[in-house]
């Protein structure tokens, strides 16, 4: 809560940003410190406090827009952020592929190993592959879409 | 068609001993480029270096450092695939990409840290984010030598791989806790060109290989963005995120919670055993896609094998997925706990896996 | 990090699909933006609606916004051509203040705090939030209400605070936050929660 507080003034210190945005985003009770705190301001500083209600309708407006931007990378390439230096085992340059699209929780049942079919396995295989390619030897560390999904249809999420 | 070269341990053809000088020179440069701390360099080590440990630093900073394009076939019980794959590195930057050339239409473009994961053929977009490393506690052993503790590191034969010569590596597993690897180190830049997973009874269960590769050629940086600019409206984003995680009620992190008010979270568990020569790397809480609640992980490796455990809050979620699974190198257990489900993943047999996964103890509810 | 490169950070994030991050930034400017743009449009029926535009429009053009400039003026911008285009459809014209740079006008309006055009509605709920604000101040302690006001009214940094509070920054820091949360408990009432709030 402190650290939302310094936040919004511009006071908080540059390694805990990015954690307290995404907690920020993450918990109600601090949105709505956010939220109120910054009405605080707005009174103090004399811009009239209407209807609460602007970010509710700009809430279900938002949700109606088509997402603004996929990032575009600028011709050059991004300063690497130093990594931690390795020991031997660090064969691998970062990629990846999904077990499987996105939406799509079961496999196929054509699918021919009988391994790992199971929809919650395959999710957390992906997350820890999509971790793990650090520490893996060889790049990169493919994790493949179960066979015979074709183009899936865009499953509602 | 391989070119195997027989040669008797310890007799060296006059080509085979000069390379071992330039990799000697070459591994003693890339430690000093790899910064103080890291790394003893070998000629002060207390261990001796051997070819094949020299030859996998090599291989370990060549895949970190070399900018390359190809394409490779991914295999694993029984799928195969193939991506093309450019990765460029320079002083102003790491990006990569890799690009699906069968199956579903899929793309992973990383840029610095940034991951984006592009599924074309179903219009969803996955944010996320690599871990770097930074702040971490050092996963991976300081020296060569640790690995050794429980893989036995040979240099087997130069073969051909990805038109390539290259040197064999066998990290062969001490004890059966582990698979054995071997990965195929391209002779002129270092870079893993092929690399294996091998089970306890001989079978390959994992492998990539390069079948069309260059390295170190001029690449435009376009190669390694995604390949659409546009048109990506009305696509789906789902974002997740990583952060490093301590246990709650440690830290200071936890202590400024305690502070300003914020309810501790309960604790959660950890594997009282784990495999020989494993600790703790890496504990993250992640936000995956359709979970309302983020997932603790702890990530365990012994320099080069690696397991992870979830502990997701939602303990719903895994009813009626309980069990073991596996496919290639990576297993998984999937159990349900009091109020949490917890889930065991790795490249590791299913006997480890099972031993890991019983140990981890009854858990405190809430 | 300062004030400007936290909203560049709620920018990036935005950018990358993190529509939250954008919300946030919405909650921090709503209002700022709406009363400047109140003074364009003065139907004070139609203004929350030319500020959801402006907003929408703002990020729709998220791609365009480079950092080179703070997000607020590159949002004032947007906001102004949004009001403009209004006018212009509405077959009226804008009043001649529009193009003055939004440090002045944020300057100017401390003079024209009667002008802003509100319903009553809005008037009333302005006039409440207000009044509590001023007496929750009022229950507060000296340093907590003196180092809110510093920070708000006057726009001190911690730092500048602390010299003239005599007091380490992270008291500062404390006691502003202490302050916000003593005027947030009265107004909670007014404003509902989160989940009265339907995010």
């Amino acid at each position: 809560m402190k650290d939302v507080s310094a936040l919004m003034d511009g006071e908080l210190e540059r390694r805990r940003v990015r954690s307290t945005i995404s907690r920020l985003e993450g918990q109600d009770e601090l949105r709505d410190a956010w939220a109120t705190f910054h009405v605080i301001r707005d009174a103090l500083q004399g811009n009239a406090v209407g209807s609460s209600r602007f970010i509710e309708k700009f809430h279900e407006r938002l949700e109606q827009e088509p997402l603004s931007v996929v990032p575009r990378w600028r011709a050059g390439l991004p300063r690497a952020r130093a990594m931690a230096l390795a020991g031997v085992a660090v064969l691998l340059v970062a990629g990846m592929f999904a077990w499987m699209s996105p939406g799509e929780r079961v496999p196929p049942a054509t699918f021919v190993d009988a391994g790992l079919s199971d929809s919650v396995a395959i999710e957390y295989a992906m997350a820890h592959r999509q971790l793990v390619p650090a520490f893996v030897a060889g790049p990169p560390a493919h994790v493949p879409a179960a066979p015979g999904t074709g183009a899936t249809a865009g499953s509602a999420r | 068609m391989k070119r195997m070269s027989v040669r008797a341990a310890g007799s060296l053809s006059p080509a085979v001993s000069r390379q071992r000088r330039l990799v000697h020179a070459g591994a003693l440069l890339l430690l000093c480029t790899l910064g103080a701390g890291t790394f003893r360099a070998p000629a002060a080590a207390a261990a001796p270096a051997t070819d094949a440990q020299a030859w996998l630093v090599r291989a370990s900073a060549a895949a970190r450092t070399a900018s390359y394009s190809g394409v490779y076939v991914y295999t694993c019980a029984g799928i195969t695939e193939t991506a093309r794959v450019t990765r460029l590195r320079n002083a102003s930057g790491d990006a990569e990409r890799i690009e699906s050339l069968d199956g579903t239409r899929r793309e992973v473009v990383r840029r610095g840290d940034e991951i984006h994961y592009f599924f074309v053929d179903s219009k969803t977009v996955r944010v996320d984010r690599r871990v770097s490393g930074r702040g971490f506690p050092d996963f991976l052993p300081q020296d060569p030598s640790t690995l050794a503790a429980h893989y036995s590191i040979e240099a087997g034969p130069v073969d051909r791989a990805a038109g390539r010569t290259v040197q064999v590596i066998r990290l062969r597993a001490r004890d059966g806790s582990r698979y054995t690897q071997e990965i195929w180190a391209d002779q002129q830049s270092g870079l893993p060109v092929k690399r294996r997973v091998i089970d306890e009874r001989g079978d390959i269960i994992e492998q990539f290989v390069f079948t069309e590769l260059t390295v170190g050629e001029r690449l435009s940086p376009r190669q390694a963005m995604p390949s659409r600019r546009t048109g990506y409206a009305g696509w789906t984003v789902e974002n997740s995120s990583v952060e490093e995680a301590r246990q709650p009620g440690t830290g200071p992190l936890a202590q400024a919670q305690a502070k300003g008010g914020d309810a501790a979270p309960a604790p959660f568990p950890e594997p009282r055993m784990l495999p020989p020569g494993f600790r703790k790397v890496m504990q993250v809480s992640r936000t995956l896609p359709g979970h309302d609640r983020p997932v603790m992980q702890s990530v365990y490796s012994d320099g080069l094998a690696t397991l992870s455990v979830f502990v997701d809050p939602d303990v719903a979620r895994v009813a009626g997925h309980e069990g073991i699974s596996q496919r290639g190198a990576v297993g998984v257990i999937t159990r349900a706990a009091g109020d949490r489900a917890v889930i065991t993943v790795g490249e590791v047999p299913a006997a480890t896996l099972r031993k890991v996964a019983d140990s981890i103890g009854p858990l405190a509810s809430r | 990090m300062s004030d400007r490169e936290i909203d560049h950070q709620l920018v990036l994030r935005a950018q990358r699909g993190d529509k939250l991050a954008f919300e946030l930034l919405v909650n921090k400017y709503e209002r700022k933006l709406q009363r400047l743009l109140s003074r364009l449009v003065r139907d004070p029926a139609e203004v929350e609606d030319v500020t959801q535009e402006a907003f929408i429009k703002a990020y729709r053009a998220l791609p365009t916004f480079r950092g080179e400039s703070a997000f607020y003026t590159w949002l004032y911008r947007i906001g102004i051509n949004t009001a403009k285009n209004y006018l212009t459809a509405q077959g009226r014209k804008a009043p001649a203040t529009v193009d003055i740079d939004p440090e002045d006008a944020e300057a100017a309006s401390e003079n024209e705090l009667a002008r802003d055009s509100s319903t009553p509605e809005q008037e009333m709920m302005s006039r409440q939030v207000a009044e509590t604000v001023n007496a929750a101040m009022d229950a507060l302690p000296e340093e907590l209400r003196s180092a809110i006001m510093l920070r708000e009214i006057e726009g001190m940094s911690y730092d500048e605070i602390a010299a003239i509070m005599n007091c380490p920054i992270g008291t500062v820091r404390s006691r502003i936050f202490r302050a916000r949360e003593a005027i947030a408990e009265q107004l909670r009432p007014l404003l509902g929660t989160h989940k009265d709030r339907r995010w």
